[in-house]
Formats: structure tokens, sequence, C-alpha cells
């Protein structure tokens, strides 16, 4: 997962946007509870919180980052700190096409 | 002319008139629904009660094969024959065919009739009218003969469910607690759970729940994919064949908008068909690459950088297909042109050997970038720094035999392109001014290729421009001192100890730089400055500490030498008292530390005859680990200082004289390292010393990693033509493999070392031969613990070397060497 998603800011987020989210963030996933997601959490921080590494993390980062176009949808959800369900109406369709099968 | 069609084979009807039976069940395993129908009504005709089953279950194969096919009209047709059999049983089929239909109110209609009837229908269709009830999600009609409990739970589990899909999970929680777990919503009940406790990331309660549903209902259908995101081995290939699972996986996450395309996307990805997958994503995503964040980020990270993970061939033809795809087609395609060429620049970082095109490559890179984003300098000063940093990489050695002929390296590295990495750094500069980074990259380059009047020049402009910067007033004060300018370095040091109080590495930099300063007063006959500057060291000192730059002890010791320099024997006296008062470690560590620095210093000998006397007494006394310890430490510690010490090469002797009489002395593992690193240094004469307490070690564990690698060194500087020859290359496997097992990081390092340079030796042969194997062929040996007698003379020197004591070279340093800093 990106570090934006991660910590929940634009892209186009200055230092203090990041701080304060990175702080909600840890706040949210204090270390004694949460310790992989707040390692997680400081990660995307360190990747993110001046000008200088959201550049070099722009430029040059080579991690992919997930294994597949799924894992990537699947690491981007799960590890998300929010998780949204779909809306009434397609959670209907969904139920009703597993009902189906 | 057309194929004639043979009728009435007689072979056919023949197979056929003669076993139906197992034609039939045949068929029906085979799954051709429609022949077992055929053969099954003949044969019910003669037999009902005993074909009837099998002809259900051909009607219920057919029903679903038309089902999947979307013949609903057929698959109806199917259901009636169904009823007609069972006698109007075949609620299930009929329910499942009005849900393909999309015909809800059907459904719900049926349903409820099923549970509107007074006689108990299976659990099974019940459970099958209760899904078809929920996802109608139709208000049930008030005339309706529902059962008023089933009605209640209905309401209930409808209304949850729009709860979770607004958020509202408490809400949710609250409306299911009266269903209880007999209910026939009760898979919907766990369900719901589930969900509540997906979205509020309780992943452990989530997975309990949905366990809880029963199999084969809507339910646990819809637990599917959530079941899978949960699943902590992530995504397996094996998921993406099932495109249906996929695409329900993206809806859970989400992004069920992209289901299908993210699916298409996943099956060609997992059959390696990367370009296509990035193709697919290209036509049908309509913001993808892109800069913004979300999910459509990770997938572009994802399809971007993956080339770096692909072998160089596949990667080369990738990087092709994202250049090509980005610089044709759609018109306005600068993002995806900017994700392309940053892959290329970075793909030819790795594996493009002319310098100028990967710079080509960037240069493009960064006008693209400014063309959407306008002028960026620090995007410019990254990415030349960048480009300067690869540029100034020191190269390998091209010779590959270096390490066996023991070669000096040459004073000044050999870089990659300096010209290149000239330009670069200047145009990082040139790019953005005011960056503290790009100059100090530049400073850091000048200093690699010894331009020493350019980095002077540097430097006083960073402390003008950026006075507060530790780094430059730390690379200031190293230069000053450097230059001998003691007290303008001095000052450039406090001034970076005051932004950092705690840095060890600028405290210790500038107590050596107040010993050097020191000493030139003393030089210049200007005791009170001499004498001035010892408490500005001792404020930077470490009370506790016995190493011989920061421990207060040693540093009293170094002002008592100066003392006597200066013959100020009662300054002296009273310097060693407080030198004795701070000792941390060993009396005789002190005296020997002392006697070393008063030879560097240049202190007349008489002066240091007491510290002399209590080395050699405590060399003459009986064999102890510490004093051994002490003295290789001290030894060490003289190596590194500059100038000829009067004596040393005799105390060094001494040493060595008393550790041959420690190799069967009781010791630790850690102290017998220590004493063979010093063994295999330079500054040891002796290589038989190593050679006995190696030779001990291995008696005590023949597994030893560290110690069958320092017997290896042995060998080698005994020979430096072994470690050419196959035998020799076994042994380094399985030193290896031994210090894998044993977590010995640092010798597995140095081993993978030698092997790769072993693997760039001409073949066998190439230097001689290796004439110590013919007297030693028991090496390869893996259980040497019971032969360990017979493996004796490891070290002896082949015949055609007859002196062990003559010096090689150089030799190859231990993992552990020495880690004191020594700047004079």
């Amino acid at each position: 997962m990106n570090p934006y998603d991660r910590l929940e800011v634009a892209t186009d987020a200055d230092d203090e946007k990041i701080r304060t989210a990175y702080l909600a963030a840890i706040k949210r996933f204090p270390p004694e509870r949460f310790p992989e997601q707040f390692t997680a959490i400081s990660e995307a921080y360190q990747t993110l919180k001046d000008e200088d590494s959201r550049l070099r993390y722009l430029l040059f980062e080579k991690a992919p980052g997930a294994a597949s176009p799924m894992d990537a949808v699947r690491s981007h959800f799960v590890r998300s700190d929010r998780r949204t369900p779909p809306d009434f109406k397609t959670l209907k369709g969904f139920l009703r096409r597993c009902a189906a099968r | 002319m057309g194929k004639k069609k043979k009728k009435n084979r007689p072979g056919k009807k023949a197979a056929h008139g003669h076993d139906p039976v197992r034609k039939a069940g045949e068929h029906l395993a085979a799954g051709r629904f429609r022949q077992a129908v055929d053969l099954y009504k003949v044969l019910c005709k003669t037999d009902r009660d005993g074909f009837l089953a099998p002809l259900k279950a051909a009607y219920e194969g057919l029903y679903r094969q038309r089902l999947e096919k979307g013949l609903f009209e057929e698959a109806a047709m199917v259901v009636d024959q169904l009823e007609k059999l069972s006698g109007g049983s075949a609620f299930h089929e009929r329910v499942k065919l009005y849900l393909k239909r999309e015909d809800y109110p059907k459904a719900a209609d049926a349903a409820a009739k099923v549970l509107s009837a007074p006689d108990r229908n299976s659990d099974k269709e019940a459970v099958t009218a209760a899904d078809a009830l929920v996802v109608a999600f139709d208000p049930v009609p008030a005339e309706s003969t529902l059962p008023a409990e089933v009605r209640q739970d209905l309401d209930r589990i409808r209304s949850a469910l729009e709860s979770v899909a607004g958020g509202s999970r408490q809400d949710a929680l609250e409306r299911i607690k009266l269903i209880g777990t007999r209910s026939l919503f009760a898979s919907w009940k766990w369900l719901i759970k589930g969900l509540c406790a997906f979205y509020g990331r309780e992943d452990e309660k989530a997975v309990a729940a949905f366990e809880k549903i029963l199999p084969d209902t809507a339910p646990a259908a819809a637990a599917a994919p959530y079941q899978r995101l949960l699943q902590k081995d992530g995504w397996r290939e094996a998921d993406a064949k099932d495109t249906r699972l996929t695409a329900d996986v993206c809806v859970a996450a989400g992004c069920g908008a992209a289901a299908e395309d993210l699916a298409r996307a996943e099956y060609l990805w997992t059959v390696k068909r990367f370009r296509d997958s990035h193709a697919h994503l290209r036509r049908t995503i309509e913001d993808f690459p892109t800069y913004s964040r979300g999910l459509v980020r990770s997938l572009t990270e994802l399809y971007y950088n993956t080339c770096f993970e692909m072998p160089p061939k596949p990667a080369q033809k990738y990087v092709k297909h994202l250049v090509r795809s980005a610089f044709t087609g759609k018109a306005d395609n600068t993002t995806a042109q900017i994700w392309a060429q940053r892959s290329l620049a970075l793909y030819s970082e790795e594996y493009e050997d002319f310098d100028p095109i990967i710079l080509e490559h960037w240069e493009k890179f960064i006008d693209l970038y400014e063309s959407r984003n306008g002028a960026s300098p620090r995007v410019r000063a990254l990415v030349y720094g960048r480009l300067g940093d690869l540029f100034a990489e020191e190269m390998p050695d091209d010779n590959p035999f270096s390490f066996f002929f023991f070669r000096r390296r040459r004073k000044e590295p050999d870089l990659r392109n300096i010209e290149l990495a000239r330009h670069c750094y200047q145009e990082s500069v040139d790019a953005d001014p005011q960056a503290f980074q790009p100059q100090v990259a530049q400073v850091a380059f000048f200093e690699k290729i010894g331009d020493t009047s350019r980095v002077n020049r540097l430097l006083d402009r960073l402390i003008r421009q950026f006075p507060d910067e530790k780094e430059v007033l730390f690379k200031a004060g190293v230069r000053c001192s450097a230059r001998k300018a003691y007290v303008k370095a001095m000052n450039y040091l406090e001034r970076t100890l005051a932004l950092d109080p705690m840095d060890k590495v600028v405290r210790e930099q500038f107590i050596l730089t107040c010993i050097v300063a020191a000493l030139q007063y003393v030089r210049k006959n200007n005791p009170e400055k001499a004498r001035a500057l010892l408490p500005r060291a001792l404020e930077w000192s470490d009370a506790h500490s016995d190493d011989f730059n920061r421990g207060r002890a040693y540093l009293y010791a170094r002002w008592t030498a100066m003392a006597h320099l200066l013959n100020d024997q009662a300054d002296a006296a009273q310097l060693w008292g407080q030198a004795m008062a701070h000792r941390q470690g060993s009396e005789l560590k002190l005296h020997f530390f002392y006697w070393v620095v008063a030879g560097s210093y240049g202190v007349a000998l008489p002066l240091s005859k007491g510290s002399e006397a209590f080395v050699e007494k405590s060399l003459k006394g009986a064999f102890s680990a510490d004093t051994a310890l002490d003295c290789i430490l001290t030894l060490q510690y003289a190596n590194l200082l500059s100038g000829w010490i009067s004596g040393l090469r005799r105390k060094k002797d001494r040493v060595e004289r008393y550790l041959t009489r420690g190799a069967s002395a009781e010791m630790t593992r850690q102290q017998v390292g220590t004493v063979v690193n010093f063994a295999l240094s330079e500054e040891c004469s002796r290589p038989d010393i190593a050679e006995a307490y190696v030779r001990r070690m291995l008696k005590r564990n023949p597994d030893d990693a560290l110690f069958r690698y320092y017997r290896y060194l042995v060998r080698l500087q005994a020979q430096p033509g072994y470690g050419h020859i196959d035998h020799d290359r076994r042994e380094l496997e399985t030193i290896l493999r031994l210090s894998r097992e044993q977590q010995e990081t640092t010798v597995t390092l140095a081993v993978q070392k030698l092997l790769r340079e072993s693997d760039a030796m001409p073949p066998s042969g190439g230097f001689g031969g290796n004439p110590f194997f013919d007297i030693d062929d028991d090496f390869e040996e893996e259980g040497m613990d019971a032969e360990d007698d017979d493996f004796l003379p490891f070290f002896t020197s082949p015949p055609e070397k007859p002196t062990p004591k003559k010096k090689p070279p150089k030799k190859k340093p231990g993992p552990r060497g020495p880690q004191q800093l020594n700047l004079f």
C-alpha cells in the first residue's frame, strides 16, 4: 500500500498536514495494541515527512508494493486504516448474485 | 461432397441395447446429462423405483447446465419435469432460477409460499426460501401468510444490511440481536456480524463469525470474498483462476466498479502476460497510471516498478512495452509518459553500460515532469544528485586476483565516470543553489577525488550559507584539522557539539583535535595553551569509558607525557595520579598505553621506564587471558599511531612470546578470537600463534564456523595459492553452511566474498597448483573430531616454503578488526 493511503493524505499535502495525519494515525493504532500497523504508519511517515523524502519516493522508489494486481487490491484494502463498506445498491446487487449461485 | 452420416450404426445400438444401465451411468458421471436423462427415462419405464433417483440426478445436472449457460427457458422446463417427478419439491431449483432471471418478486412469492405452508419443509428448502426473501428486498405484502417470527427476522436482517451499507455498524448489530441461532436467518445474522467486524477492522472476530455460516447458502457465498481477503497468506495465484471470486473480492474491497477489469488483469498477470495485463488496465481504467492517492496509485506503482523485480531480459521487454504504450495512442498521455520514462531511466541505471544514455533518459524524464508540473528545481537537483552519486561510484577492482596477490589499494579510487559525476553534481547545485544536500554531496565528491582546494572553498561557502548545519560544521572541523588549523577545527567541532552533544563521532573527533593541537603547543613550547586544552578535551570525554581516545584516564596519561616533554615533572606526577584515579581498565593497560604514547610523542625513555617495568613484570608472570588481551589491544592501537616508537618491535616480540605460552590456557571463545585476529594481522610476526589457538578451538568444536574460517585464513597466509583448488572451495562452502547455521553473519559475508573471488579465478592450477594438499588430504572431511590428531599438520608449511616467519606482503584482516579511530 502506498504511504499516501496509509496516512490518508493527498499527494499534494504539505509537511504539516502529513504530520497531523501521522499523529492521528498513531493515536488510532498505538504500538502496544497494533504493532504491525504502527510500524507501517511510521515507515509511511518517514517516506513522506518532508518535501525531499516525498520527492525521493516519487522519483526513485523501486518497490512494486504488491505481488499482483489483486494482491495490491487486497493489501490496499486490508491494511487500510478505514474500510468503507459498499453502498446499499452495490451490496444488494452483490448479495443477489451470491444468492443466485 | 458432404460427409454422410452413418445411421443406425449396429455397433452403437448394440452397446446401448446390451448395457443401457452402464451407459446411462457413464453419461451421468461424464456430465452428459441430456443423454443420461434419455436413457434413464427409458429405464424408468421398466423399473421406476430403481431408476428414479438417477433420473432426478440427471435432471438436476441438466438444470444446472442450462442455468449456467443462461438458457432459462430450458432450465424452467427441466424444473417442471423435476417437480413432476418428485411431486412439487423442486423448490430450490425454481427459486434459483427466479434469482438467476432476476425475477425477485416471483422468487419471494415462491419462498413465502414455502415458508407459509403448514407442514414443515426440509431445512434446505426453508433456508433457500429465507435467502430468497432477503435478497428480494421487497416489502412482504400484508396479506402474506408468512409466520410472524419469520417476518420479524426478515425485517431485522434487511434493515441491518442497510445499516451496514450506511456505515452504522452498531445499529446493524442492535437490529440482529434478537435473531436466534436456530432462526432460518441465523446465517444472515453471522454474515452481518462478520461484516460489522470486518469494516470495524476486527479481523479475528470477522473470521470467527464467517465460519459459523451454513455452507451452500447465500450468506456463505457472500462471506467467501471477505474470508479470502482476511486469509493471512495473501493473494494466491490459484485464486486468480476463479474470476468470479476475484470480482467478488473487488466488490468487498470497495472497487466493485472495476471488478471485472481487475479480475482480467489479475488473470493475465498470473499467466505471466504482464504486458497484456498492463495494456488491459490502460484500456479500461481511465485514470491509470496516476499520481493521485488511492488504489489506482498502488496499481501504478506495481505496474511501473515490477520491472525491477524481473530478470534482465523480460524486464527489458516490459520496459520497452511501457514506453511504447505511453508514447503512442492517447493524445494527453503525459502522466503515463512520466511513469514510463521514470521506469526506463531507473532500469537503465541497472543495465545500461553507456553512461551518457542514462543521463539522457533522466534528462528526458525531467523535461516531461516539468512539462506537466512546471519548473521543478528540487526534482532537477535530486535527479542530478542521484546521477552524480551513480557516476561517482567506486569501481570494483578489475583484477579479480588482486586478493591473492595481497595487492595494496591505490590511494585514489577509480570512479565510474568522473567527468559526468562532476557535471551532474554541478547541475544539481545549480538547479537549487539554496538546497543543502546537493552541495554536501558535491563536497563529498571532491573529497573522493582528492581535490582538497575545491573542498576547502566549497566548505567555506557552505559554512557561510548554512552556519547551523551539523554536517557542514563537522566536515569543516575535520577539514581544518587535516589542514592543521586546529583552533579553527576545534571551533567548528564545538559548534557541532552544541547542536548534538551526544554524537560520539564528533566528540571523539574533538578530543583528537585537542590532543594534536596540544602536542603542537608542546612542541612550540607553549605549556599554558597545551594545558588549557586538557579541560576542553575532558569535557567531551567519557568518564566510564576504557576507550583509548575517549577514556579520561588515557587523556590524563597523554597529558602526563606532554608534561614530561615540557619538563614539568610536578605537573606530570599530578596528571599521572589523575590518570590512575580515573582508570576504568587494568593498570597494565594504562601503563602500556602510557609507554606507547610516551614513545610516540618522543618522551625520554627514563621517564617511561616505570610503566615499561610494570609491563615487563606482567609479561613475566603466569599467563592470564586478561593480560594477553590488554597487550593485544594496546599494540593494535600503537599500530595506528604515526611515527616510530622506540622499542615497540621488541615489545611486540615479547607479547607474542607471552601469547605462545597461553595456547593451552583457559580462555573464552571470544578471547581466543581476539588473539587469533591479532595473530593473523600484520602486527604479528608469528603465524604459529594463530595456528595453535585455532587448533585448540577446533578440537573443542570442529564445526565452529568462525574458527574454521580462521583456519582457512591461516592456510591462505602460509600458502597464497591456497584457496584456488576444489578442496578449498568445498571447505569454503562448508564454512558458509556452518556460519549460516550458527548465524555468524560476519563470517558468512567474508566467505561469500571469497567464493565470489574464487569464481573469478582461472581454472585450477593457474597459480602453480596447491602443493599444500599433497600433505593434507583430510581437509574435505566433515567430521574431523575423531581424526583431529591426524589433522595436526594443517598449518605445516610446504617444503618449498621453509621460512614460516617470513612476513607475507599483506595479510587478509580477520572479520573482527580493531574499531578505534585515530587521526594522528
